[in-house]
């Protein structure tokens, strides 16, 4: 991989960290469904990532949107303030995707991910490394029709 | 030559034509690589060859990580555009090399999206080396052994600069070598053919939003069997059936839970013979939309039509 291809993946992780600390650009439309999808334990077992998503739960193949409410284990407090970097990864195919997803915390440790285009059926790995107060990792899998 | 050697000649080429597409390219573009075996196989009597292959396939719907079969969604579709410009050349008398350029165009429509992207994809290099002929011997049968490399010249689906729906990713992004053995003999007008192929493909480390993905998929194994009938005319008609193989991924040393791969495809097709130098095939293939065949894959139907000119 040549440097100025280094360079420009460097420039999206931080401006998807930047993101995750800063105000919420264009959010999904809809509300999230109330019953989660999936209700996931981080690595370390600290946290708990409860995924939603938008516009179909469960989602179908396109330009999704993902909600990761985050919590603490033991005290049920929101994990808030971290910072998500994300990779939607295709294990079964060896890929990802092109289009990186925008990212904000919509409210406290409720994190919205935008432009999740997940173009083509199979299980979609939405590889997610938490750091913040905490660092930690969790990958929510998705089927896709 | 004689008649009947120069109809078995043909004959072996259309065998090796109808069945010869790799299994590996009835998958989309963007996850699999072409194999050891190519439309380009020349006849016992030809020298060199040129050729152009038309494909296209639609989606019929998608295997997931448990084998179910399940219709594509309202409103998701995808088609599936190929060329591939092949060559070959006799290097030894039983040794050719061929070389295959493919364009793939996909289309993706998804909810309120639609998009259409392509571009050159994988380039694949083959030999073919066979020990002896079909047909050769009532006993001892053809013996070919196959060796491809696929160079990722393409665009893998998480290239930078794609589309969307990475409508313009056309290759895996990764080398690929595969080994094969074919056997293949003759009975009179018939034709039979057994292959079986290795491939394996060069790791990926992908860096994106500060995480990085190292992958190695897993090798993949194919066995293909064919029969092919061959008329008076010289038209031969053929039914084959393959099925790939393909363990568990590793991802960053640990094995990848949910990410094997199974295809199944069955393929039937005709081979026209419109001059001693020209040739013309087609054939219909598709992945058996039945739970338990496939697995992480999505289901095709589809066509192919091939145009070949030869030299003796």
């Amino acid at each position: 991989m040549s440097t100025p291809h280094r360079s420009s993946r460097a420039a999206l992780a931080l401006a998807v960290t930047l993101c995750a600390c800063s105000g919420p650009p264009a959010a999904g439309t809809g509300e999230f469904p109330q019953d989660p999808l999936l209700a996931l334990t981080s690595e370390s077992g600290a946290l708990q990532v409860e995924v939603r998503t938008l516009p179909d739960q469960p989602p179908t193949r396109g330009d999704v949107s993902m909600q990761l409410a985050i919590s603490d284990v033991q005290t049920g407090d929101p994990a808030v303030g971290l910072e998500l970097q994300v990779l939607p990864w295709m294990p079964a195919m060896g890929h990802g995707t092109s289009i990186q997803p925008t990212l904000f915390e919509s409210a406290p440790g409720i994190y919205q991910l935008d432009h999740l285009v997940l173009f083509m059926p199979g299980t979609w790995q939405i590889r997610t490394e938490l750091q913040g107060a905490v660092r930690d990792h969790v990958v929510p899998t998705l089927e896709i029709r | 030559m004689s008649s009947r050697h120069s109809k078995f000649a043909e004959a072996l080429t259309a065998f090796a034509l109808l069945i010869g597409w790799s299994p590996n390219a009835r998958a989309q573009a963007c996850c699999a690589g072409t194999g050891a075996i190519t439309p380009a196989r020349l006849a016992l009597h030809e020298s060199a060859l040129v050729g152009l292959q038309l494909k296209g396939a639609i989606e019929l719907g998608s295997f997931n990580d448990r084998g179910a079969y399940q219709k594509s969604p309202s409103g998701a579709s995808e088609l599936d555009l190929e060329q591939d410009a092949f060559a070959a050349l006799r290097v030894l008398e039983r040794g050719q090399l061929a070389l295959l350029v493919p364009l793939v165009e996909t289309r993706r429509t998804s909810h309120a999206q639609s998009e259409f992207g392509g571009g050159l994809g994988d380039v694949n290099l083959n030999l073919r080396y066979d020990f002896t002929w079909a047909g050769a011997s009532r006993v001892i049968p053809g013996v070919g052994a196959l060796l491809g490399v696929t160079l990722p010249t393409g665009k893998p689906a998480d290239a930078e600069d794609l589309r969307p729906l990475a409508t313009d990713a056309t290759g895996i992004g990764a080398y690929q070598a595969s080994l094969g053995l074919a056997v293949e003999q003759a009975y009179g007008p018939w034709l039979l053919n057994v292959t079986g192929i290795a491939a394996a493909r060069t790791a990926r480390t992908i860096t994106t939003a500060g995480i990085t993905v190292h992958e190695q998929l897993a090798p993949q194994w194919t066995a293909l069997a064919a029969v092919a009938y061959v008329f008076p005319s010289e038209v031969a008609l053929a039914l084959s059936a393959s099925y790939a193989t393909e363990g568990k991924a590793t991802i960053d040393s640990k094995t990848a839970p949910r990410s094997g791969h199974r295809l199944t495809t069955i393929t039937c097709g005709g081979v026209l013979p419109l001059s001693d130098a020209w040739r013309v095939q087609g054939a219909l293939f598709a992945n058996p939309p039945l739970s338990g065949s496939s697995l992480n894959q999505t289901g095709l139907g589809g066509a192919t039509l091939t145009l070949v000119h030869s030299w003796t």
